[in-house]
């Protein structure tokens, strides 16, 4: 049975998502038989949205959590679930106690994908782009950081500062040992990890396909990911554009600027590729299930199904903010297949951000999962709430 | 005037150029064509410029360039400059065919005289016409095979010819480009297809290779063949037309797909011509040859058979049949029954042979039958209760798109028909379940017609398009429906012009000034069907 926070009672789980704009902060809290026990999941928000809420969100949880974390998750690297973590990252050794950290396992050649990416991007994209306030540029900082801070240092530096030792620091993936990675004394909650994958390079196929339409093959050589540049042209004799007798005909100006265009496939290939590192793990709380998926797209979703994870939950953290592309069409039912009273549906999401095709939320997706609950009100959105604010379902196990 | 020489436009200085007849892994050995000259360097033409920029590389390749004579050299296959002749040449000879059928030269859909060619603009499973920069852009790529050898769309003939088709549909009816109708974008396919098929019927051999393989996957059915490693029955071909079935085109509005509905309809009828001519005792090779007259002529002159705006592939098929009809009124080989017949059972057209009103009209110019613009719009202006003005007739405000003055192979230098094309605007505001998906937004549909007369003044053919209640609503459920999967949206900023240079779907809106405005995409073609094909 669903109800509010403040109503509960012994043996629940709660999960409570804040309003932090675009972006993820979770706090889910549990009854064992000492008291409530807490998992900080995800902290951030997109690059350039206003960081102070962070600190009135870092206080929230200080005062509900009186310090004390079982564990705290960084779902994938991305800022709009690090950010938070990243700018607040040296107040925590002196007001957390944190028993384990988890962020997600991504296989190191990825990285060195990911930068191949970054450069073909910034030779791709207009110069003003990466670093502009426009929604291209901000995912593109939501991806690699801001220049001069990259997400893959900001990552490090979040678990060097965080005041955990590494010892109680873990990569996740599906497959992993849980057992050294649990916090101590957890009797009566139950966590199961389904993503991601051990091997990242199962989510590269699209960035591949991306990098290899632009003419730049991806392959390993001697353990590290090299690009060579393979196109239908090697060999050809060439002129410079601008050395060219054609460098001042007007009339191809137009031309030249159309074709120079582009790049968003490479980026959507980026963001899709991350995302689908994110943890997903499944909360088991007596009978209440909670499932967390971060922002974890279709191929991920898709291989979860192959793997056979068992999805079912009462309530989920909906997945990408309510992106058309981490719901997929088969998911409602797989992980809600009875209507039932206490199911619900949490979205992190900051309504009019984007619009059009890549609409978020996807109305497509807040019917699908309005249509798995009993009532509308079930479907808890973050933008509800005042900034700082959070919105919260209780379950009872 | 002495001491000035003239140019002698009916005898064109014509230049022998080698090209691949389809893909070169199937017609590897080259085939000598003529094209129109003079040819500059680049080859630059009197209406297409080659201009070989490739944009991920930011470099020019040299140009192919002339000898004093005026021939090329004989480049090698993998010479870029062989490249540039072959893209050239098949866009060059696709055009002029289309002109000498419609019996009039095109003038492009954009502001400009010459088509820019691009024969290697980077890297990409893709090729498109572009009215924007005026241009044909032919992407290449590294096949997936083992041997990881190079595709250059600029050297398959099917592809050059298919988008050099969109230019010349857009040359014929440039509001097609921005059509709310999803068959007209449909139809803009099928155009490229019809294109690609006859330009590869042109060539004696591609005759040879396919006069006895009609009904089975050939070189001329197969779209693109080459262009995936292993498509429908390893041909790799982009499309089959002779393998399209209803099912391909059932329940969708992706153009590729539903062009097939006429595509492969015209190829049928190109078939069943072909039956029956050897049934009447022709060679298959001569059949063929009589039938690719046949079919390509009334595909051809129904261009200028079609509305303003907003062309279904039923009034693509009526223009087709009126096309014919105006120069063989009564059938007498009985091509056209044939043809009808095949457009019939696929559901194109009625059974029965449409008629028009053969009355004269009012006030013909002093000028008829050689109208100008402002002749036509007065001689339609004192005949305004006749057009497709409704319900307005007296007050709306009408332009004159077009005057099309043609001439017949069977009268040369007479004007033998004359087409022309009017419009008018209906702003329409979205309601509010359109207004959920694109905002408070106002469309524009086109309305009006297309009137062909002949050189005496009867009316041969009328295409009214007005804008009815059924219209508005049908844009309406097209702009409901294709907003999830179809559009890709973009407005005003340096965001959308990324937006909209990556934009792989079939319809761009475009947000401005409280207007939505679709644009076929037309970088969206040359992808792969993504339906299941068995």
């Amino acid at each position: 049975m669903l109800r509010a926070i403040d109503e509960a009672t012994h043996m629940s789980i709660t999960l409570r998502a804040y309003n932090v704009l675009f972006g993820d902060a979770l706090l889910v809290s549990w009854d064992e038989d000492d008291g409530t026990h807490h998992a900080w999941v995800d902290f951030g928000n997109f690059h350039n949205d206003p960081n102070a809420v962070f600190e009135k969100v870092y206080n929230d949880v200080l005062t509900r959590t009186a310090g004390k974390l079982d564990l705290l998750v960084i779902t994938h690297r991305h800022l709009d679930h690090m950010e938070g973590f990243f700018s607040l990252r040296k107040h925590f050794k002196a007001d957390f106690t944190i028993e384990r950290v988890w962020y997600a396992h991504v296989t190191p050649s990825l990285d060195h994908v990911f930068e191949i990416a970054e450069r073909t991007l910034r030779s791709m994209l207009p110069a003003s782009i990466p670093d502009g306030d426009s929604d291209i540029g901000r995912v593109f900082r939501n991806n690699f950081g801001a220049s001069g801070d990259k997400i893959r240092q900001q990552m490090a530096d979040i678990l060097k500062d965080i005041g955990v030792p590494a010892s109680r620091i873990f990569k996740i993936h599906r497959g992993l040992n849980l057992k050294p990675a649990l916090p101590p004394g957890l009797k009566n909650l139950g966590i199961e990890v389904f993503g991601p994958e051990k091997n990242s390079n199962r989510y590269l196929q699209p960035l591949e396909h991306a990098l290899q339409t632009r003419g730049i093959a991806i392959s390993a050589v001697n353990g590290r990911v090299k690009a060579t540049r393979r196109d239908p042209f090697d060999g050809a004799r060439s002129v410079k554009f601008g050395k060219s007798s054609l460098a001042g005909l007007a009339d191809l100006a137009r031309l030249r600027r159309q074709l120079q265009s582009g790049g968003l496939d490479v980026l959507g290939a980026v963001d899709t590729t991350r995302n689908n590192t994110s943890i997903v793990m499944r909360l088991t709380h007596g009978s209440a299930r909670l499932l967390l998926v971060g922002d974890a797209e279709a191929m991920s979703w898709e291989i979860m199904r192959k793997n056979g994870a068992p999805l079912k939950a009462d309530a989920i953290k909906v997945g990408h903010h309510g992106s058309i592309n981490a719901s997929p069409a088969w998911s409602f039912t797989t992980v809600m297949p009875t209507k039932l009273a206490g199911n619900a549906a949490v979205i992190s999401t900051d309504d009019d951000r984007f619009t059009g095709e890549n609409e978020v939320p996807k109305g497509s997706v807040l019917n699908g999962w309005r249509a798995r609950l009993k009532s509308p009100s079930r479907l808890l959105r973050t933008d509800s709430k005042k900034l700082g604010e959070s919105v919260a379902v209780t379950l009872e196990g | 005037m002495p001491g000035l020489r003239t140019r002698d436009a009916s005898e064109p200085s014509a230049i022998t150029i080698p090209i691949i007849v389809q893909d070169p892994r199937r017609t590897p050995t080259p085939v000598k064509v003529s094209v129109r000259g003079p040819l500059l360097a680049g080859p630059i033409g009197e209406r297409m410029a080659v201009f070989d920029y490739n944009v991920d590389r930011d470099v020019v390749f040299p140009p192919a360039t002339p000898r004093k004579d005026g021939s090329f050299p004989d480049y090698a296959l993998h010479d870029m400059r062989f490249h540039q002749l072959n893209t050239y040449a098949i866009a060059a000879r696709a055009t002029e065919l289309v002109e000498l059928e419609l019996g009039r030269p095109l003038r492009w859909g954009f502001e400009g005289s010459r088509l820019l060619v691009v024969p290697h603009a980077g890297v990409l499973e893709n090729a498109f016409y572009s009215a924007e920069s005026h241009s044909l852009q032919f992407y290449s790529f590294m096949g997936n095979g083992r041997s990881r050898r190079a595709y250059h769309t600029a050297l398959a003939h099917d592809i050059v010819a298919h988008e050099t088709g969109h230019a010349i549909l857009d040359a014929v009816r440039p509001r097609y480009y921005e059509p709310f109708e999803p068959e007209t974008s449909a139809l803009h396919e099928a155009i490229g297809d019809l294109c690609a098929i006859f330009a590869a019927l042109s060539h004696e051999a591609v005759q040879r290779r396919v006069a006895g393989s009609l009904d089975r996957l050939n070189l001329l059915s197969e779209i693109a063949e080459g262009f995936e490693q292993a498509g429908v029955r390893g041909w790799g071909s982009i499309r089959s037309l002779v393998d399209a079935t209803p099912a391909d085109w059932k329940d969708t509005i992706e153009p590729h797909d539903l062009s097939l509905k006429l595509s492969s309809t015209i190829y049928l009828a190109l078939r069943k011509l072909h039956q029956t001519l050897m049934r009447r005792g022709e060679t298959k090779l001569d059949a063929l040859r009589t039938a690719r007259t046949v079919i390509q002529r009334m595909a051809v002159r129904a261009l200028d058979f079609l509305p303003p705006a907003d062309c279904t592939l039923a009034e693509y098929a009526e223009a087709l049949l009126a096309a014919d009809r105006s120069v063989h009124p009564t059938d007498d080989s009985g091509f056209r029954g044939i043809v009808h017949e095949v457009l019939a059972r696929r559901g194109l057209v009625s059974k029965r042979e449409e008629r028009v009103d053969e009355s004269r009209w009012i006030e013909y110019p002093p000028s008829w039958p050689r109208p100008s613009v402002r002749d036509a719009y007065l001689f339609l202006h004192a005949n305004r209760h006749r057009l497709a003005l409704a319900p307005h007739a007296d007050q709306r405000d009408f332009v004159v798109r077009d005057v099309q003055l043609k001439r017949l192979p069977t009268s040369p230098g007479e004007v033998a028909q004359i087409a022309i094309v009017y419009e008018y605007p209906v702003d329409v505001k979205l309601a509010l379940q359109e207004a959920e998906a694109f905002g408070d937004q106002w469309i524009t549909l086109r309305g009006g017609g297309t009137l062909v007369f002949d050189a005496l003044g009867v009316l041969l053919y009328e295409a009214r398009k007005p804008v009815t209640r059924e219209r508005v609503d049908a844009a309406k459920r097209f702009l409901v429906e294709g907003s999830e999967e179809s559009f890709t949206v973009v407005g005003v900023s340096l965001d959308d012009d990324i937006r909209r240079a990556a934009a792989r779907r079939p319809w761009i809106a475009e947000l401005a000034g409280g207007r939505l405005a679709l644009r076929s995409n037309l970088a969206a073609c040359c992808g792969r069907s993504t339906r299941p094909r068995t």
